[in-house]
């Protein structure tokens, strides 16, 4: 079983209420403390570092900007993850209007390459292969996906974040395995 | 024997299915269902070796040193758009600002000049971000940047109604609608440019563009 990878950072709850008052410093503090939870989950829903990088200001000015609407009670982290994957989202689809995400990868042939390297060769053809059936996800698959298999969120947490019901959170996630059973059934799987 | 099907294979490999028990009896005396379910365990495994680029301790700082400016600039933005509105409403009060355009005091034309140049900025900013909606093929709009729009639309809009600025007070009337469309998310895309072409929204805020610079060349030529 995987560690958990939810938001890690721990900000005392005082800081955060400085920053709902308005207090710069304190604010800095959370972007200080949370900007590498933040990376790591946009980069897994864009796939792309430079797309991750502009996620990651988006959200924290997103955040800065609803900072007064953000309730004492909760749980900033469970927050931010929201505004994160939602601006995830919006950075996909504002990216799909300039280019077409889904070229596919021309394939990786191992044909001649020393048995020594082999192993490793392989490694990549599958990385690449999972790269390409990732691009082939809707943003909305992606995102519920990428929050229930690698951050182990809840259903009902992802539907929260996603603002979508349980089931269509369900169906999302079904409609990403089943694409990533497609594209990654071809591939051959070697000894251990 | 009922097998295992995609959906509950995916469910059982996280933990949520609802009948667990249930699912496991079968895949303990079923070869096939628990080779398809460590397929998919394998699968699943492959998926999560993708691996994420490094960011190291001091990330947290550079992004801070990215975003700062920007928030000062909005904080900025958003009281220099109150400030104009505040000082439309007070040309108002002196009866400076009107249609005839006359010419006044000085004081009173640096105040029209100001808030020619935030309206005339204001229609810019109006017009991209419908531009973005018309050209938004998946329906992907933009709320955050449209509520900003709208709060500043508003001030316009009632600003030049008070000042009996129709044709404006109509412009910025049906962009409001727009933007507050926008904002709710509860319109479609192409209903909205289809608004946006039935009522000529990209020239009435042209037209109003060029009445506002028109007005602003005027004012700066009246300093000589």
């Amino acid at each position: 079983m995987r560690p958990k990878e939810r938001m890690k950072a721990v900000v005392a709850d005082e800081v955060v209420g400085r920053a709902r008052s308005g207090d710069q410093n304190a604010f800095r503090t959370l972007v200080e403390a949370y900007s590498r939870d933040v990376f790591r989950l946009a980069f897994r829903i864009t796939r792309n570092e430079q797309d991750a990088e502009d996620t990651v200001q988006e959200t924290f000015i997103r955040a800065y900007q609803k900072l007064d609407g953000f309730e004492a009670r909760a749980n900033f982290g469970t927050w931010l993850y929201r505004i994160t994957a939602n601006s995830a989202i919006d950075q996909l689809r504002r990216k799909k209007r300039h280019e077409d995400r889904n070229t596919p990868l021309e394939d990786v042939t191992v044909r001649g390459v020393p048995p020594g390297q082999e192993r490793a060769v392989f490694g990549r053809q599958v990385r690449e292969r999972v790269e390409s059936a990732m691009a082939s996800l809707s943003e909305l698959e992606r995102a519920a996906f990428v929050l229930r298999h690698f951050e182990e969120l809840s259903l009902v947490e992802i539907g929260a974040t996603l603002d979508i019901t349980v089931s269509a959170t369900k169906q999302a996630i079904f409609r990403a395995v089943r694409k990533l059973r497609v594209t990654l059934a071809k591939i051959p799987r070697i000894a251990p | 024997m009922k097998h295992l099907d995609e959906e509950e294979l995916v469910l059982f490999h996280y933990g949520d299915a609802e009948d667990a028990d249930s699912l496991e009896q079968h895949l303990a005396i079923c070869p096939r269902c628990r080779e398809e379910l460590a397929e998919l365990d394998a699968l699943l495994e492959d998926v999560s070796a993708l691996p994420v680029p490094d960011r190291g301790d001091g990330y947290g700082h550079e992004v801070w040193a990215a975003i700062a400016p920007k928030l000062w600039r909005r904080r900025s933005r958003r009281v220099f758009v109150l400030a104009a509105a505040v000082l439309l409403a007070g040309t108002f009060l002196v009866g400076r600002f009107s249609a005839r355009w006359d010419a006044g005091p000085p004081p009173s034309q640096i105040r029209e000049r100001i808030l020619l140049v935030a309206l005339s900025e204001h229609l810019d900013r109006s017009q991209m971000l419908l531009l973005e909606v018309v050209n938004a093929s998946d329906g992907a709009l933009e709320p955050d940047a449209a509520r900003e729009l709208l709060h500043e639309s508003r001030l316009y809009r009632q600003s030049a109604f008070r000042l009996g600025e129709v044709a404006a007070t109509e412009v910025l009337d049906e962009v409001e609608r727009l933007l507050l469309d926008v904002v709710h998310g509860t319109t479609s895309g192409d209903v909205l440019t289809a608004r946006i072409a039935e009522h000529d929204v990209f020239f009435k805020i042209r037209v109003l563009q060029t009445n506002v610079r028109r007005r602003e060349e005027e004012l700066k030529a009246q300093r000589f």
